[in-house]
């Protein structure tokens, strides 16, 4: 196999396991919102496969790197490939998270706003991994810089979170369903991140240097 | 005629560059090897050179001690500055060139003769006889060869394997106290082993000496080098000529991780050439 093949591979490699995340937190979202623990069930099943195609990546990753010697252009798509596929497997632990938080929620109250918006978090955090991926595809620099302001809107709504969870805290009945999307809340936040770093990566990729979005 | 003290000069030393080249092109006869480099190299660093076979590296490399005054045919027109001389005036003795910046070849091309007379044959020749011995250990400790030889420098230069040969001509290039080595793929004639030995030594030597080295070896320009320079040829329309161009200049790990000439990436990644 050429090294050009080699590298299309990994490429293709990264895309694949970027739809299975995607699904994934679709799905994982999707569960929360509709408290469906079979949904939920699905999600977290789902995780293997993921955490599968990012062994793959990283065993074939470091076969390219012992047996062909990189520079430009391939040396940064390849350690891109790399870094993205493990901000990858990360974002699939988040629907994973998320599938477990619906089954400890499902039958008891929410707190709905805080209900609402770690749905509309979730939503949020879905756009912008997809986006990144998109323009990590792409090579759009452009795109990557969009989807990564995206994160405002997110950090935004985590905030408005931590504000808002003390004013509910003395609802027993609520606590359980609260303490759980609040802690939902970071590890979405946490997954606006991950997508950052993907478009990180788009602009390293295209211009050759780093910078910190 | 007197000559021109390349040692005077040190007023007009750049802090920086050891050469400046200005629009340097070199001929042998009709056929023009190289055309309008510039290049600026800085000092007490290493600074490769690449490109594919013909593109005129050798051809330049020899002109930054005059090795191309040697050959009949060849002529040099643009300016080569050194440390504040023009290298290329008429009053400038080639001969102090030379001492002044060293050359190492592909081939190990030690004399027929002892360790010892390998590295006091350049002393005598400079007349720097005084304390001899001390000047011989000396050059063998710096190329890293004086554990090895220390107790036969009296065995033929040529019982010794490859990669020693390589030192000692190293070390005799260095003993008559150059500040500049050139390097036309001084490894190109031995094993990984002996490569690193070289390479390391080249770490070494840059503490104290600038070095220009030709190389083919992509991966020996990226670990060892501090600039790289990459050449290719073009040919003329009517595909009759072919003439060496410089592509691009720059630091190393900038080259080797996102050079700026398209050509340059498909070189350097093996896709041409």
């Amino acid at each position: 196999m050429s090294l050009q093949e080699k590298i299309e591979n990994l490429e293709t490699d990264l895309h694949l396991m970027g739809r299975l995340v995607l699904d994934a937190l679709v799905d994982g979202v999707r569960a929360l919102e509709d408290k469906d623990v079979n949904r939920a069930i699905a999600t977290i099943e789902k995780d293997d496969e993921i955490d599968a195609a990012y062994l793959k990546i990283d065993q074939d990753w470091v076969e390219l790197m012992a047996t062909e010697q990189l520079v430009a252009t391939d040396l940064r798509l390849s350690t891109s490939i790399l870094q993205a596929s493990l901000h990858l497997e990360r974002l699939g632990d988040l629907a994973v998270y998320l599938g477990n938080t619906t089954q400890e929620i499902f039958d008891s109250p929410v707190p709905e706003t805080v209900h609402a918006t770690v749905v509309e978090m979730g939503d949020l955090v879905i756009d912008m991994a997809s986006s990144a991926m998109e323009s990590l595809k792409n090579r759009d620099k452009d795109l990557a810089l969009a989807t990564a302001e995206k994160d405002n809107q997110v950090n935004r709504l985590y905030n408005s979170m931590l504000e808002e969870a003390p004013k509910i805290a003395g609802n027993e009945d609520l606590f359980n369903g609260l303490f759980r999307l609040v802690t939902c809340i970071r590890t979405l936040e946490r997954g606006g991140d991950h997508a950052v770093d993907i478009c990180e990566l788009t602009h390293f990729l295209v211009t050759g240097k780093f910078e910190e979005f | 005629m007197e000559k021109v003290n390349l040692n005077t000069s040190q007023e007009n030393l750049s802090k920086e560059f050891v050469f400046k080249a200005d629009n340097v092109s070199v001929s042998y006869g009709e056929f023009v090897a190289i055309k309008n480099v510039n290049l600026d190299i800085v000092k007490n660093k290493i600074t490769a050179f690449i490109g594919p076979s013909g593109c005129g590296k050798s051809t330049l490399i020899r002109t930054f001690n005059r090795m191309n005054d040697l050959i009949p045919s060849a002529s040099v027109s643009g300016t080569i500055n050194y440390q504040g001389v023009d290298l290329y005036d008429k009053d400038v003795d080639p001969v102090q060139v030379r001492r002044r910046i060293g050359m190492v070849f592909q081939k190990p091309n030690p004399f027929p003769k002892t360790i010892r007379e390998n590295i006091a044959f350049g002393l005598k020749v400079n007349e720097m006889t005084d304390n001899i011995d001390d000047r011989i250990e000396k050059a063998l400790t710096q190329a890293a060869l004086w554990d090895e030889v220390k107790d036969d420098l009296d065995k033929n230069a040529l019982e010794l394997s490859g990669g020693q040969q390589q030192r000692l001509c190293i070390a005799r290039t260095i003993a008559v106290e150059p500040d500049t080595i050139l390097m036309d793929e001084p490894c190109s004639a031995l094993d990984p082993v002996a490569t690193k030995r070289i390479e390391d030594l080249m770490q070494e030597l840059v503490q104290n000496f600038s070095i220009l080295i030709v190389t083919h070896n992509m991966q020996q320009a990226s670990r060892a080098s501090d600039y790289c320079a990459f050449f290719t040829t073009k040919t003329s329309d009517d595909g009759k000529r072919r003439t060496g161009e410089l592509v691009e200049f720059s630091e190393t790990n900038s080259m080797f991780t996102n050079p700026k000439e398209e050509l340059t990436e498909q070189y350097i990644s093996g896709r041409f050439g």
